[in-house]
């Protein structure tokens, strides 16, 4: 009875933090719709600048005062981002803001070594705070208590300011119509900085405030992610009691997992997320997604046509130069080149996916990594060939995708990208912490290809089925299934109108796509001799949403192009010490330069210089 | 010979809101049919379940004899029903007569084909269709830059496009031009006359209702509180109330005030 209790206690303690980073970001999509992946930046950030000011600052005056003084520091930096990043790409294509936030996590992280070093820090203890408390026998730490008594305390404070101030009555209407907000004559830059500093300032309050019980490290920006999204999408997007209720809820629950169920704490987090969204697609306390909020805005994509003789010719003879590479290049450029051709693909089925379909997926590494694990899996438990190896790789995917895509598309627009985003995660763990079957996290290895593969051969191999895969995709948007995929997409109830099934026609295009990803997964289990977790975690999945994005969505070659530029940009910059800070920088000045993404913005410049060329048509 | 379609007490209610109240009306084959009523008479919700859009919580739809209330919209539409819509709804990112041919491979039940390219599929009927509403000059471009009166008429192109038996219209001139409007309302007869297409329309132009309209059906506050030939409802002393006088003195003043006085 004493050890639940004292667990309990445990559990509401961590909720503290989880609910303050998790408010912000729920505050945020709220008024902003930006889903902001650098809110665990910002809670990392909160938890350093706390460490540095506890160190100058003496006494529990100081303690405390370095707390709020992190938040406040953490919030100025917020809302300076916001109008220095976000701004100009408000008006840019559906959720490209991602893209913007995710090259301010880079740069966080770097800016983080940089500053504070590669070791991690140990935060000091809360003074007066330092010692245990016996509660029926066991022992609570006092600073747990504490947390248990400002969290709520600042959960009241949030609520006065949304229910009670002329701030809240402007974020209350926000969240539901943006759009009257600005008719009404509300200065909305203003309330988007401000906004977006004060959901800043709330992660930075709450990784300062659990310093004492977890200190600061260079990953917690990605660890704490992850569970605030779980929390903000069982919560419900943008509802601040749905924050309140999940942070409680998953923290407890991760509290008891580890006692009674160590093996399977991760994957208990994700089964109950799939279960409140499986039951409530738009979380505990969730609104309806309005139709078309999230989907297709701004300038729709001009039609598309089958390249012209000029272009096959052009695109033939760079391909030819790619198929002979072994034959001029060393092992390290064919290395090189097979990472890219792999990601390519990778990227061009995601590009499908999100261009043709409209379908925001959070979760495609689920499929990469999924097709890696199949064909790995088929090594280590019954020697399959690497052949037919690589061929179940798509089909293991594709099957894995038609079951995930038929629960998921139940919910559309963000509330879809999370369910992926849950589904993915849960994959993960299963992999992660099953490892009596999947080798956890030791991976699988030892995955070579056959003896007839020499390493040009399987040059050779990743080239035509990756090549070959980007331009079975390409072919699938000039072939009725795009088009009506795209009907879909434009004007669902048009579509409708005219007997298309939509919803079959997205599962579909999310089977392909994932059978597409899968087939790149098994490649690359190949091309590396061994798959770890990593592959199908959630930094993958945003990292090829984030290749998609800057390629270009609008544009049938964004995918791969984008592909191509990041994963080599990649392999430049690494060489460097801090490869992070200049990717991200990198990544912010597309951002900025080119919002159609880097085929759009080339295909903008192009129309610009011809006399009289409209890019529209 | 039973109609074409008969709606049977057909009822949808939001809350304690009787947006369509116990309606039923029927239209025959080849009849052109307005339904008209002021602002939130409960037109477009009695279309979208027509359409199956909308679930109705009562009432029966028949289509020539067979019960398609609870079909699925793209069910419906194979059965022989097409529609409009008041909001134009086509592909922004497709050229004009794409719009028409995506609709031509889902009646050849071709959307899901990944092997031809779509380009060249059903293109000359596309153009047929597109010469139908007028549109064939503007075929080749994106549908994203039309104006709006064309969006209209391509939109009316796309529903056509599995020759329905019934075409439901919701407010088909709305944001046109009057001459436009003219032009666009005669096409429809037309159609109805030469396919034998029967058309149901919502209209808020009453010029148009009563030029083409063969038989009026009369929604106030979700409840059919008129029915009959153009000449009967402009003599209905309850419509006259509904609309205040207001539209139909316009559309028939003369008619309207030999009424007022007795």
């Amino acid at each position: 009875m004493g050890l639940i209790l004292a667990q309990l206690l445990t559990g509401l303690a961590n909720a503290g933090a989880l609910f303050m980073v998790a408010s912000g970001l729920s505050l945020i999509f709220g008024v902003t719709r930006i889903v902001n992946f650098a809110h665990g930046s910002f809670y990392m950030l909160g938890a350093y600048v706390g460490y540095s000011l506890m160190q100058v600052l003496p006494g529990a005056v100081g303690f405390w005062g370095a707390i709020l003084l992190a938040g406040l520091v953490v919030g100025a930096i917020g809302a300076l981002v916001e109008m220095i990043v976000l701004r100009p790409v408000y008006a840019a294509p559906e959720l490209f803001q991602l893209v913007a936030t995710f090259g301010v996590v880079l740069v966080v992280q770097d800016l983080a070594l940089m500053i504070w070093g590669p070791t991690d820090l140990l935060g000091p203890r809360a003074p007066g705070l330092g010692s245990v408390v016996r509660i029926m026998g066991e022992p609570v730490p006092q600073y747990d208590l504490a947390l248990i008594a400002i969290t709520p305390g600042v959960a009241l404070l949030l609520w006065l300011l949304i229910a009670r101030t002329r701030l809240g009555i402007l974020v209350r209407a926000a969240t539901q119509d943006r759009e009257m907000v600005g008719a009404l004559g509300v200065n909305q830059r203003w309330l988007f900085t401000g906004i977006f500093g004060l959901g800043c300032a709330l992660a930075g309050l709450g990784g300062a405030l659990q310093l004492p019980k977890g200190g600061a490290d260079l990953l917690m920006d990605f660890t704490i992610l992850a569970q605030v999204f779980v929390v903000v999408v069982i919560g419900g997007m943008g509802s601040l009691p749905g924050a309140l209720i999940a942070s409680v809820l998953i923290s407890v629950l991760n509290v008891f997992g580890v006692t009674y169920l160590p093996q399977s704490t991760l994957v208990l987090t994700y089964v109950v997320m799939v279960a409140v969204l499986l039951w409530r697609p738009f979380g505990l306390l969730g609104r309806e997604e309005v139709a078309g909020e999230i989907g297709q805005v701004g300038r729709p994509e001009a039609p598309i046509a089958p390249a012209g003789g000029l272009r096959v010719a052009l695109t033939v003879a760079a391909l030819a130069a790619l198929a002979a590479l072994p034959l001029y290049a060393g092992p390290f450029a064919r290395v090189l080149a097979t990472d890219i051709l792999i990601f390519c693909l990778f990227a061009a089925s995601l590009h499908f996916l999100l261009g043709q379909g409209g379908l925001v997926s959070f979760g495609h590494a689920a499929f990469f990594g999924g097709g890696a694990y199949v064909a790995a899996l088929l090594v280590r438990y019954a020697d399959t060939p690497m052949a037919l190896s690589i061929l179940m790789a798509p089909l293991g995917a594709g099957l894995l995708a038609l079951g995930i895509g038929a629960v998921s598309l139940r919910a559309s627009g963000v509330y879809f990208a999370m369910l992926t985003l849950a589904f993915g995660q849960l994959l993960w763990s299963l992999v992660y912490q099953w490892g009596a079957v999947t080798g956890g996290d030791d991976g699988i290895v030892g995955v070579w290809p056959a003896a007839w593969a020499t390493p040009d051969v399987f040059y050779w191999l990743t080239f035509a089925v990756s090549v070959g895969g980007i331009l079975v995709l390409r072919h699938a948007a000039h072939a009725p299934f795009g088009y009506s995929l795209r009907a879909a997409r434009d004007a669902p109830r048009r579509a409708a109108a005219t007997g298309l099934d939509t919803r079959r026609l997205q599962l579909a295009a999310f089977t392909f796509a994932g059978a597409m990803a899968g087939l790149a997964g098994g490649l690359f289990v190949y091309s590396k001799g061994s798959i770890f977790p990593d592959e199908l975690e959630i930094a993958r999945s945003f990292e090829a949403l984030i290749v998609v994005f800057l390629g270009g969505v609008k544009t049938l070659s964004g995918g791969w192009v984008g592909g191509a530029v990041f994963t080599g940009l990649e392999d430049l910059l690494t060489r460097f010490d801090y490869w992070r800070l200049a990717l991200g920088l990198t990544i912010l000045a597309v951002v900025l330069v080119f919002p159609d993404g880097l085929v759009g913005g080339l295909r903008r410049l192009s129309a610009r210089r011809r006399p009289g060329g409209e890019p529209d048509e | 010979m039973t109609a074409l379609l008969d709606i049977r007490g057909l009822s949808r209610h939001f809350g304690a809101l009787r947006a369509v109240d116990d309606v039923s009306f029927a239209v025959a084959r080849g009849e052109i049919v307005a339904l008209i009523g002021p602002n939130g008479a409960g037109k477009s919700t009695c279309f979208s379940m027509l359409m199956g859009e909308l679930r109705p919580t009562g009432g029966q739809i028949l289509l020539d004899g067979q019960d398609i209330t609870r079909w699925p919209t793209r069910r419906i539409w194979r059965a022989g029903v097409g529609r409009t819509f008041q909001i134009t709804a086509t592909y922004p990112s497709m050229r004009v007569v794409e719009n028409v041919q995506v609709a031509l491979m889902s009646h050849h039940r071709r959307s899901f084909a990944l092997v031809p390219r779509a380009r060249g599929l059903y293109r000359d009927r596309a153009m047929e269709l597109l010469a139908t509403v007028g549109m064939a000059e503007q075929a080749a471009r994106p549908a994203a830059v039309l104006a709006y009166g064309d969006l209209k008429r391509l939109d009316l192109a796309m529903a056509l496009a599995h020759d329905p038996r019934l075409l439901l219209m919701d407010e088909p001139t709305a944001g046109m031009a009057p001459a436009e409007r003219a032009a666009l309302m005669t096409l429809v007869s037309d159609i109805a006359r030469d396919r034998g297409t029967a058309i149901l329309f919502t209209e808020h132009d009453m010029d148009a209702v009563f030029a083409h309209a063969e038989r009026i059906l009369v929604l106030d506050r979700g409840r059919l509180i008129a029915e009959g030939p153009p000449a009967a409802i402009q003599a209905d002393r309850s419509v006259q109330e509904v609309y205040l006088g207001s539209a139909l003195e316009d559309a028939a003043p003369a008619a309207a005030q030999r009424e007022e006085t007795p």
